[in-house]
């Protein structure tokens, strides 16, 4: 099976085929997404505002970053699981636009940066990491993050 | 006291909100559509909406008893059909045009846009929600 | 003073009609106004959080409140311009869109909301700012903000059915 044959599957044969025919369904989940959005953003700036010096100075980066991980985790998990239903209802259209494989090669590319450098990063004795590392990581994050829902925005435009 | 104050305040400020609502809802188009009620229209063209988010085709579309209905037919943004060749000047009132699309699922006369075909046989794309929109081949659906 | 003659009239001044029918400004400034959800909604609710006692509970209120608003005001305006230029684009459409008049109204409530805390309630932030959890009136001032911030994004997001739930528009 070619993926664009399981695409198809997921879009027309797939689970719960009947409950995304109803018309309110890809407007709850599309909103439930975005509270996603929210999350994701607030729990990553916390920590990248800081790792730049733009907020929270008063903090260590570890003692953030390690609050902010589980309301990361949990804004992950929801835009996950909107974004596959989301997907199941317009996959072969996806399957066709280049930005949404942009939007999933920066994601995975997002979660594994996420969690090996910044990670190590963060969580660094004040004295083991230049500030300048620190900004850079958090760069990066932030360019990832961004690259991500601007590929979630091209999808959007019908 | 400043508790109930406030609370009193909230409760006004949701009642508020809640006017704005009006008291009867009925169902209607806008990205209802029914992927079982394809549309295949002839007719001529009312008006050009070349808005966005999404833009509209009217067109005037008579039936097998003589009644015309207008039709409204939904597509992409302008920059979408910009780019297939539809523009403002492209699609003037009193064009006779054919388009096929997908019906709303409330039965208006309103639907989504798959493509535009003039009379010499040009298509051109809607580049909207409607499957193949974009142009690529459309899949079976069950 | 006819709301409805003046957006009638808004709308069809020529930047006006310009912007709802552009190539891509509209998408830019809509793309910018919904992805800036994740400044302005994303850092109220990590202040909202720590109102709740939820999260940061380590670091002082007052900490959160001065280090973190700063980013949901710079927020707050992005949101406020593009989104008067999004009501621009189609002034009219806008104000006739129930969802539209839900959001502005619930915004409005978010930002009551925000003046009675700082006025009666963070004035005495000092009692309980090393607190991991807040009292409770802030507890409540906290929650109420997520439950505004959550409809204003479902409202906004639910503009664009509009016809489907409450008729032609």
């Amino acid at each position: 099976m070619s993926l664009l044959e399981f695409c198809r599957w997921l879009q027309y044969s797939g689970p719960l085929h009947a409950m995304r025919d109803s018309p309110i369904f890809f407007p709850i989940v599309a909103t439930i997404h975005l509270m996603g959005l929210a999350l994701i953003g607030g729990s990553v700036l916390v920590v990248d505002l800081r790792m730049l010096g733009w907020a929270l100075p008063g903090q260590s980066v570890a003692s953030l970053a390690q609050d902010a991980e589980r309301w990361l985790l949990r804004g992950l998990g929801v835009m996950i699981t909107t974004g596959i239903l989301l997907f199941m209802c317009f996959a072969t259209k996806y399957y066709y636009l280049t930005f949404f494989w942009v939007k999933m090669g920066a994601l995975v590319a997002v979660i594994i940066f996420t969690w090996s450098v910044r990670r190590r990063v963060a969580m660094a004795g004040e004295a083991d990491v230049r500030p300048i590392t620190r900004k850079l990581v958090a760069l990066v994050s932030i360019v990832l993050w961004t690259t991500v829902a601007v590929g979630g925005r091209y999808i959007g435009f019908p | 006291m400043r508790m109930t104050v406030k609370l009193l305040g909230v409760i006004a400020a949701l009642g508020l909100l809640l006017a704005a609502v009006p008291a009867v809802a009925h169902h209607s188009f806008a990205a209802a559509f029914d992927e079982n009620h394809p549309i295949n229209l002839q007719g001529t063209v009312t008006k050009v909406e070349l808005v966005n988010p999404h833009a509209w085709i009217w067109l005037d579309v008579k039936g097998q008893d003589g009644t015309v209905t207008n039709w409204g037919i939904e597509g992409g943004p302008p920059t979408n059909l910009l780019r297939n060749g539809i523009t403002k000047t492209s699609l003037p009132i009193g064009t006779e045009i054919k388009l096929f699309g997908y019906q709303a699922k409330s039965g208006e006369p309103k639907g989504v846009g798959v493509f535009v075909e003039y009379l010499d046989g040009r298509k051109v794309f809607m580049g909207g929600s409607a499957p193949g929109a974009d142009g690529n081949p459309t899949p079976k659906s069950n | 003073m006819n709301l409805f003659r003046f957006f009638d009239w808004l709308g069809n001044t020529s930047w006006s009609v310009e912007l709802h029918e552009s190539r891509y400004v509209f998408l830019l400034v809509l793309m910018i106004h919904v992805l800036t959800i994740s400044v302005f909604v994303g850092t109220a609710v990590m202040i909202d959080l720590r109102l709740m006692g939820k999260t940061l509970t380590s670091v002082p209120v007052s900490q959160v409140v001065t280090r973190l608003m700063p980013w949901t005001e710079a927020g707050f305006v992005v949101m406020v311009v593009t989104g008067a230029l999004l009501f621009y684009a189609a002034p009219v459409n806008r104000y006739e869109n129930v969802f539209f008049r839900f959001k502005m109204g619930a915004l409005v409530l978010a930002a009551v909301n925000v003046w009675l805390f700082r006025r009666n309630v963070y004035r005495w932030v000092g009692d309980w700012d090393s607190d991991p959890v807040p009292p409770r009136l802030v507890r409540i001032v906290g929650a109420v903000s997520l439950i505004l911030l959550a409809l204003i994004i479902t409202a906004g997001r639910m503009m664009a059915y509009q016809d489907y739930w409450f008729g032609n528009s």
